[in-house]
């Protein structure tokens, strides 16, 4: 990912970018976990509140990867399809690593 | 007789043959003694000494020559001392020492060179020429300097290796501060949602501190990123056009808060000559002065603070910028004033631990301002005040400036300023007559009445009124009252007030037209006492004549001072907003939730020109905190959701809400602007309307 690209897009600096998206993996870290737990208790509405939270995050800075995936889920559990959830989780999990293994 | 004469002859020349045995003898001894002394000087001296002919044969050498070289006597005399000379060096120095013997020069040379043992070794070779019967020669000395030179390459690669090091360091410095300053970014921002929670007193107190104490820690790494980026040669200064008019008034508006309840009188002065758009760093420029006047409500208990702005040299391409920030505080000793520029110097160990800062501030202002070719010093006396200067040389803008011009509704007309500081009737006066407005200015409330009678009298009636509010003699409450209650046709009347508190209802009940804040905004009088005057007497053409007129101006001058209400649970949304907008020159104010976003606005209602309102918040949505606003009786304010077009129908039940617009997620940008301008600037060209606050009649800043 090019972040100075990425930031670019955003009108916004490198480093500054590089902030955002650090607060992006932290605070997109809770999201993500508490969006496990409720697809593992089949809580729906909140699987929903989650992946709609990152989908709006990480769209914001431009990660398409993770908003799709999260956007996915997010429809699943208002579809109430959380049986579909595992293939869409596991993407955005994938995705996920994949910022959090550039930007440390 | 022959013969005595003869005898006596003979003793004569035997005296003589004596004498000049014992001269002889004597000489003899004398060269002995220098040959002696030579030969002594010659073998304990610490130089070796040769001496070669014109031929190039070697004359003499000493033992330390033979020493040096690692030779015996033979061998020294039948190898020219440069056959020694490491091989890759012993080109060049035999050129140069057949080019000095050539032509009867000096030679001079250090020299590498390996001894017929193999031992390495640097000489210092000094030769010059001997003139005598025998023709010429050259006598010279062969100094051993093998450890100088060692230690000279030391030293030079313990300075390579020390410069190396503080840039490494500054770089580590520089890359520390951005590693820490991205979790503390997550410790307020996580702290702000903890204080979103349900917390009890002590729990809440505590919430605070660390909030506090995050951002008091942030601040201080910025200033050492800055600082860093500085020494390690990493910081940019850009090139863009800003009015450093508007950037003067924004610092003082971020230094009046701090001013809070002491009795001080904060002042702009800008010079007629300074151009409304230079080409620089706006935001190091606003940094230097921010600095520098950051320090002022600290010091000073009373009196007053200014900032003036004065154009003092000027090129083709450039123009030199000096500023001048003084206070009446307690004044910095003066054997202190060169020395607060230092980095992490403060006037008095003591002074950072009751003021707190990092002593770093001042320093980052020299190191900017030097960037801009100019200079930061300091002036004071001490408990009489201090002054900062800041000069810089800034671009002249390419674009075409938009002109001042007077708007005409305000050409030729009477105004009356009451204020009992001189230096603020001083720059009122400026700045109205510049205005091309009749001024005149009176010291105090009670000379206020009089003067409008006897304008009245004369057929000159005054058209408006500006009267500070905090007068000595007579309040500018009382005088409105007297005016209004005495004057058939009174004035339009504005209060001015250094006061953050808003008072505009009590303002508004004694017959206040307007009310503005000090220092007084140039655009902002302008737009204030140009709609009062012609408030009913203006055609619509007019209007839209005088639009375009100033459009531009007061669009810039608007964004400035622009200030958005964003309301976002999310950390990374609300930083990427802030950062946004922040960068655009708004001013941003950051709502965790709805519930919190209601509360704040309904806190400082004449503040915000626009909300952002996100959909999705815990506690209170954005649809619930928008009817909650609009159902409160805040009608005027554009609500603008931000929506992630989660469900169909979002953006009715918005519009439902008593919402204006929406954006949609992700953020555009281009969009963002297009709304801002679509509900803060064109709905509303002059851009003044929010002065006149909620639901009241009277205008408002």
């Amino acid at each position: 990912m090019d972040f100075r690209a990425l930031g670019a897009n955003l009108g916004l600096a490198e480093d500054e970018y590089r902030e955002l998206i650090e607060l992006f993996v932290e605070s997109g870290g809770l999201d993500f976990k508490n969006l496990e737990q409720a697809l593992a208790t089949g809580d729906a509405e909140q699987v929903m509140r989650c992946a709609h939270t990152l989908k709006g995050a990480s769209g914001n800075l431009g990660l398409t990867d993770v908003s799709a995936a999260a956007g996915r889920l997010e429809r699943d559990a208002m579809n109430n399809r959380l049986d579909h959830a595992g293939q869409a989780l596991q993407t955005l999990k994938d995705s996920f690593d994949a910022i959090q293994a550039q930007v440390q | 007789m022959t013969s005595k004469s003869t005898l006596l002859e003979l003793v004569k020349r035997v005296k003589e043959l004596e004498i000049e045995q014992e001269k002889t003898r004597s000489a003899q001894a004398a060269l002995k003694e220098s040959e002696e002394r030579f030969r002594l000087i010659s073998e304990t001296i610490h130089f070796g000494v040769f001496e070669i002919d014109a031929n190039g044969n070697c004359l003499y050498t000493n033992t330390r020559y033979q020493e040096i070289f690692g030779t015996n006597l033979v061998q020294s005399l039948t190898t020219h001392w440069y056959e020694y000379v490491a091989v890759e060096d012993r080109p060049g120095i035999r050129a140069q020492w057949h080019a000095s013997a050539g032509d009867l020069k000096t030679f001079s040379a250090d020299c590498p060179i390996v001894t017929p043992g193999g031992k390495h070794r640097w000489v210092h070779v000094h030769a010059s020429p001997v003139f005598s019967d025998s023709g010429a020669r050259y006598t010279g000395t062969v100094e051993d300097i093998t450890s100088r030179k060692k230690n000279e390459q030391e030293l030079k690669m313990a300075k390579e290796a020390a410069e190396l090091a503080s840039h490494a360091k500054s770089q580590f410095l520089a890359n520390m501060s951005h590693e820490i300053r991205t979790p503390m970014n997550g410790i307020i921002g996580f702290t702000d949602l903890l204080l979103e929670t349900p917390l009890d007193d002590i729990q809440s107190d505590y919430t605070q501190t660390i909030k506090r104490s995050g951002e008091a820690l942030l601040l201080l790494i910025n200033d050492i990123l800055d600082f860093s980026k500085i020494e390690s040669g990493e910081l940019e200064v850009e090139c863009i056009d800003f009015d450093p008019e508007l950037l003067i008034y924004d610092v003082c508006e971020i230094v009046r808060p701090r001013v809070g309840a002491k009795p001080i009188e904060l002042l702009c002065r800008i010079a007629d000559d300074v151009p409304s758009l230079v080409n620089g760093d706006p935001l190091r420029y606003r940094q230097v002065i921010t600095n520098l006047v950051g320090n002022a409500p600290k010091f000073t208990q009373q009196g007053e603070i200014s900032i003036a702005l004065e154009l003092v040299d000027e090129t083709d391409g450039r123009l030199k910028l000096h500023a001048i920030i003084s206070d009446t505080g307690i004044g910095i000793p003066a054997d202190k004033l060169e020395t607060i520029f230092e980095p992490f110097q403060q006037a008095d160990g003591s002074t950072s631990r009751k003021y707190g800062g990092t002593g770093l501030g001042l320093s980052i202002c020299k190191q900017l301002a030097a960037m801009m070719g100019g200079d930061t010093w300091a002036e004071s006396r001490m408990e009489q005040g201090s002054a900062f200067h800041f000069t810089a040389w800034l671009g002249k803008s390419a674009g075409q400036a938009p002109p001042r011009v007077p708007p005409e509704a305000l050409v030729n007309r009477s105004i009356l300023v009451a204020d009992d500081h001189a230096g603020t009737r001083k720059i009122l006066h400026q700045l109205l007559t510049a205005l091309h407005m009749r001024v005149i200015c009176v010291d105090s409330g009670a000379k206020v009445l009089p003067r409008l009678e006897n304008a009245q009298d004369r057929g000159e009636p005054v058209d408006i009124c500006l009267i500070d509010l905090n007068m000595p003699d007579m309040n500018g409450y009382q005088v409105a009252q007297t005016v209004t209650a005495n004057l058939p046709h009174p004035p339009k009347l504005i209060a001015l007030s250094s006061a953050l508190e808003r008072i505009a209802a009590k303002c508004e009940a004694v017959g206040f037209h307007g009310f503005q804040t000090k220092p007084v905004r140039r655009e902002r009088l302008v737009q204030m006492m140009g709609r009062l005057l012609s408030e009913g007497a203006k055609t619509v053409s007019e209007d839209a004549k005088h639009k375009m007129h100033t459009q531009y101006t007061v669009r810039e001058a608007m964004k400035h001072t622009v200030s958005i209400l964003l309301a976002e649970d999310n950390p990374v949304n609300q930083k990427l907003a802030v950062l946004m907008l922040g960068k655009a020159g708004y001013q941003v104010d950051v709502a965790a939730n709805g519930r919190q976003a209601v509360e704040k606005y309904r806190a400082a209602s004449d503040k915000y020109d626009l909300i952002f309102m996100d959909v999705q918040m815990p506690e209170m949505d954005g649809k619930q905190a928008a009817r909650e606003l609009r159902s409160q009786g805040f009608h005027r304010v554009p609500i603008v959701a931000m929506t992630a077009h989660a469900m169909k129908g979002d953006r009715e039940m918005c519009i439902e809400a008593g919402m204006n617009d929406y954006v949609t997620k992700p953020i555009k940008r281009e969009r963002v602007f297009d709304i801002i301008a679509k509900y803060v600037f064109n709905q509303n060209p002059s851009g003044f309307l929010r002065q006149q606050g909620e639901g009241r009649g009277m205008d408002m800043q």
